[in-house]
């Protein structure tokens, strides 16, 4: 079974960084597949996409997750659209930084935007918010975060992505929260 | 809570049906590699000597450039967009769109005839798309498992 899983969030907010650090931890736990690709410009700037593979086993069914990034930067929007197609999970990296507030409602705005695009609701894919930067100076009280940046209530993670804190918590999370998506029972959900 | 975990694969009618078509036209033009996938970048089957892993990345960009070269399509008012080519001093790639939403990449060493390689590749896009006009999924295994269990498993694969 192949799931797509997306990180969005805003330019700098630290999708690259999760990813990287993502792809190194599960390297480290045997459960990653090939090398990461990744096109950056020559400021390491995201320019297309990073992605690699996970291969995780449950109850005997082979889990094959690609992780891809969007790139954050504004004038990038025609890739972004291009990467969230079918998307079937997403985490929405969010800058805690007081400064960045604006610029992370942008993003959930545009995000939405692309998928309405796509026909499909922002609100209807699993989503899981994290937190990232937690160790700024200025980062924000995690309850006005909330009630900014996860419309959905859904789950949500502290992190400082760079030390990999957080990083594969959040993964975690969207791996279970696509499953459920997916695959719940509508007579159980009692 | 429980989760029914169903895993699909294409029928083995559609799947041997692709096989040939793609197999023809890899007799046909003799490529380094053949790459069909959906638009989402979901390997469907390829031919040629490369790794499981590479012709993953390999399916999501196919994808990615194809899907951007619409999106600037869009933009020029550019209609009916459906064949990328690139060409390099080795090699010259062409990307096919195959109804629905599917996509064909074949990868052939320089000095090929191309443009025999664009005849190959439209007609094997015609007969893919008959074949996949058929297209059924079909449940391969039904897991059941509840929500705690697969928050263990997920908490021991990834040691968190």
């Amino acid at each position: 079974m192949r799931l797509k899983v997306v990180y969005f969030g805003s330019s700098l907010a630290g999708k690259s960084t999760n990813v990287k650090k993502l792809y190194e931890m599960l390297r480290e736990r045997g459960i990653v597949k090939g090398d990461m690709i990744s096109m950056e410009t020559d400021e390491q700037r995201t320019l297309f996409v990073e992605m690699f593979i996970s291969s995780i086993n449950i109850e005997g069914i082979d889990l094959e997750i690609k992780t891809l990034t969007t790139p954050g930067q504004f004038r990038l929007h025609p890739l972004r659209k291009v990467i969230l197609k079918d998307v079937d999970g997403l985490v929405f990296v969010v800058d805690s930084q007081k400064e960045r507030e604006r610029v992370n409602f942008l993003t959930m705005r545009e995000t939405a935007a692309v998928l309405k695009e796509e026909g499909r609701n922002l609100f209807e894919v699993p989503v899981v918010v994290q937190y990232n930067k937690r160790d700024m100076p200025t980062a924000m009280p995690i309850e006005d975060m909330e009630m900014m940046f996860n419309p959905w209530g859904t789950d949500f993670v502290e992190a400082v992505a760079i030390k990999g804190v957080g990083v594969v918590e959040t993964f975690m999370k969207i791996v279970k929260n696509v499953l459920v998506k997916k695959y719940a029972k509508a007579s159980s959900l009692q | 809570m429980e989760l029914d975990i169903v895993e699909y694969e294409l029928s083995d009618e559609i799947r041997r049906g692709i096989d040939s078509i793609l197999q023809n036209l890899f007799s046909k033009t003799n490529p380094e590699l053949i790459v069909l996938a959906d638009d989402a970048g979901r390997i469907i089957s390829l031919k040629g000597k490369t790794s499981e892993e590479l012709a993953e990345f390999v399916a999501s960009l196919v994808s990615g450039i194809f899907g951007a070269t619409l999106e600037m399509g869009k933009m020029l008012s550019i209609s009916e967009l459906d064949m990328v080519q690139f060409e390099s001093k080795d090699s010259d790639v062409i990307i096919k769109a195959v109804k629905p939403r599917f996509l064909m990449g074949i990868m052939v060493k320089g000095g090929t005839a191309i443009g025999s390689v664009r005849l190959f590749l439209k007609q094997a896009a015609q007969e893919l798309e008959e074949t996949l006009s058929r297209l059924e999924l079909v449940p391969k295994k039904v897991v059941k498992i509840d929500l705690q269990t697969i928050e263990d498993k997920l908490r021991k694969v990834m040691g968190v």
